[in-house]
């Protein structure tokens, strides 16, 4: 038996991702799961997305049955965020850039949506190469997106398109071009001397 | 006198910072003005960027929590925590009842100290320096616990992975209720103070006006939010380690103005107070740690969201099953609420300036997260960690 407080946090949770569910019933398909292997997408669809196994983001906190992930193309992408931001369901918490390394070749950028303790993250998948790393900015639906897409496009190197600002929001404006400090192959301890000589 | 006439399509630009206008830590802004008016703002931020999110990446597990404990001097138990918590769901291990109530109570005790050094902060800005000093002066009893309790005024150090390193004495449980029972008395008359003295409202009371909807939409967090009647608290949203159960009352105004700000964190002290009571009164017996916790993480994500006194901490931890996270994400509250300054200085005062931006308790370490060092050439360098190491050591070698 849970505590009454515990199963009322619980039971709004469970509520807020039935919700969820239905808002973006169009991408079913990839709740939770990856998408689907390239031989299996009609003609013209994004060659990028990869078969790979798909883990689930836990959550912390109780009242946690666990969130929802949205596996999603960067086309569809600003059309999941409007449905959600139409529906008024909960809040952009932040944007997780994600380096999967050179063996995979791919980075990942995450949305993550919070209403009360249920979390939906919509999680695109995107290559590493200048032409591959883009994504589309989502700044005219969220403002304050603007932010975490400057750090995105400084950190990881992806472009993002439309975005309003694209200054450096966090590292130096002396900062070497086409070195990003969260990419695999850019280590620890490299200091910005060495950062310019690669 | 000569006037300067400006033909009205240029802007006049007025830079603040790096040297920060509120409080003591950097950032730089540059207000475009109409005469005394805000017209544009613009920020730069990065100036302690230390790269802390890459240096997880370098160090294991529990040499991060050590790490990430660094990333705020203010609310440092709250980022160990967070990172404590998600790593704890990754390895499937759970810390005990008594370790979760201590870490709430040390969470809180940093809570009320966050908010009062904010309060004389704040004050100091509006030109209220004795309200700075008695509040600073106060503020040194939940200083003096914090110390009593965990051996350290910052940097607590009161996580480990699976629990927490100390129990409450007795003489401890009774040093924190006579300190608690000091500040109450005092939070009242503070309360009194701000929303009475008529000098100190001219520069609070309808200043820096959002509403409910700007709130929402410039995706404001904490307290700033719970000024404009944002119903949101993530230690009542979902309840993480102890919160469960020793629930906490969220405390929302609704106008929305600075003085909404200042009466929201202080009567989130009361909250504090209450609670810290209730946990030294029914903390839960048993051990503080896990038996064992494991070296090596099996592959997961996770995140874990704490409530900090600022509002809102996202973290999002990823392992690949090795001794090491492979990401570490950080989101702090101050780089949310840092948009919300932006447009709102916008046709405010240039002298409000400095009251909007104390408004949301702001912290740059957070943002930031860097070594760098200028040398004495003016050029710049980035430390290793192996070469500010053996600085230390060299500096303190030839110091004796």
């Amino acid at each position: 038996m849970l505590p009454a407080y515990e199963s009322s946090v619980n039971d709004k949770a469970e509520r807020a991702l039935v919700d969820a569910e239905a808002l973006l019933g169009m991408w079913a398909p990839f709740f939770n799961k990856p998408q689907p292997d390239t031989t299996t997408l009609a003609h013209g669809e994004n060659p990028l997305i990869f078969p790979y196994a798909k883990r689930r983001i836990k959550l912390t906190g109780k009242g946690r049955p666990d969130g929802l992930d949205v596996s999603i193309t960067a086309d569809d992408l600003r059309e999941a965020v409007q449905i959600l931001i139409d529906a008024d369901w909960g809040y952009l918490i932040t944007i997780t850039g994600l380096d999967l390394g050179p063996e995979e070749g791919a980075m990942e950028v995450l949305y993550h949506f919070a209403q009360g303790a249920a979390v939906v993250t919509l999680s695109v998948r995107i290559g590493r190469e200048r032409e591959t790393a883009v994504i589309p900015s989502i700044c005219a639906i969220i403002p304050s997106a603007s932010f975490f897409e400057r750090e995105l496009s400084e950190m990881l190197g992806i472009t993002v398109r439309n975005t309003p600002n694209t200054d450096h929001l966090f590292l130096p404006d002396d900062w070497p071009a086409g070195v990003y400090p969260l990419r695999k192959e850019f280590m620890a301890n490299t200091s910005t001397a060495e950062a310019k000589d690669s | 006198m000569t006037a300067v006439i400006t033909p009205k399509k240029e802007k006049f630009i007025v830079p603040i910072g790096p040297q920060h206008p509120a409080l003591k830590e950097p950032g730089h802004f540059e207000f475009a003005v109409d005469g005394e008016i805000v017209t544009d703002a613009t920020v730069r931020l990065g100036y302690v960027h230390r790269g802390i999110e890459k240096g997880t990446e370098a160090r294991t597990w529990t040499q991060n929590l050590y790490l990430v404990e660094r990333i705020c001097g203010i609310c440092s138990h709250i980022h160990a925590l967070t990172y404590a918590l998600g790593v704890e769901v990754l390895a499937e291990v759970e810390a005990p009842p008594r370790a979760q109530a201590i870490r709430v109570l040390v969470a809180e005790l940093e809570r009320i100290h966050s908010h009062l050094l904010w309060f004389g902060v704040a004050a100091h800005e509006a030109g209220f320096d004795t309200l700075f000093m008695y509040s600073w002066r106060d503020r040194e009893t939940i200083m003096d616990i914090l110390e009593a309790l965990t051996g350290n005024r910052v940097n607590y150090s009161a996580n480990v992975l699976g629990g927490v390193k100390f129990d409450v004495t007795d003489a401890q449980r009774k040093v924190i209720l006579e300190g608690i029972n000091f500040l109450e008395e005092r939070t009242h008359h503070y309360l009194n103070v701000v929303t009475t003295d008529s000098m100190f409202l001219q520069r609070t009371r309808g200043i820096g006006v959002t509403r409910l909807q700007d709130a929402q939409r410039l995706g404001i967090v904490g307290p700033t939010a719970r000024a404009s009647g944002v119903m949101r608290d993530v230690r009542v949203d979902a309840p993480y380690a102890a919160y469960v159960n020793f629930p906490i009352h969220m405390v929302v105004e609704t106008a929305g103005d600075l003085e909404a700000r200042f009466i929201v964190r202080l009567k989130e002290l009361f909250e504090s107070f209450r609670l810290i009571r209730e946990i030294l009164d029914n903390l839960p017996p048993g051990d503080l740690q896990v038996k064992r916790f494991p070296r090596r993480i099996k592959p997961g994500e996770v995140i874990s969201r704490v409530e900090a006194p600022r509002g809102e901490v996202f973290y999002y931890i990823r392992s690949t099953g090795s001794e090491n996270p492979d990401r570490v994400k950080v989101r702090t509250p101050t780089l949310c609420n840092m948009a919300s300054v932006l447009s709102l200085s916008i046709g405010h005062h240039l002298a409000d300036i400095p009251m909007l931006l104390v408004g949301i308790d702001p912290c740059f370490s957070c943002n930031d997260r860097g070594v760098a060092i200028c040398t004495s050439d003016g050029g710049h360098d980035s430390w290793t960690w192996e070469r500010l190491r053996q600085f230390g050591i060299d500096y303190y070698a030839n110091k004796v």
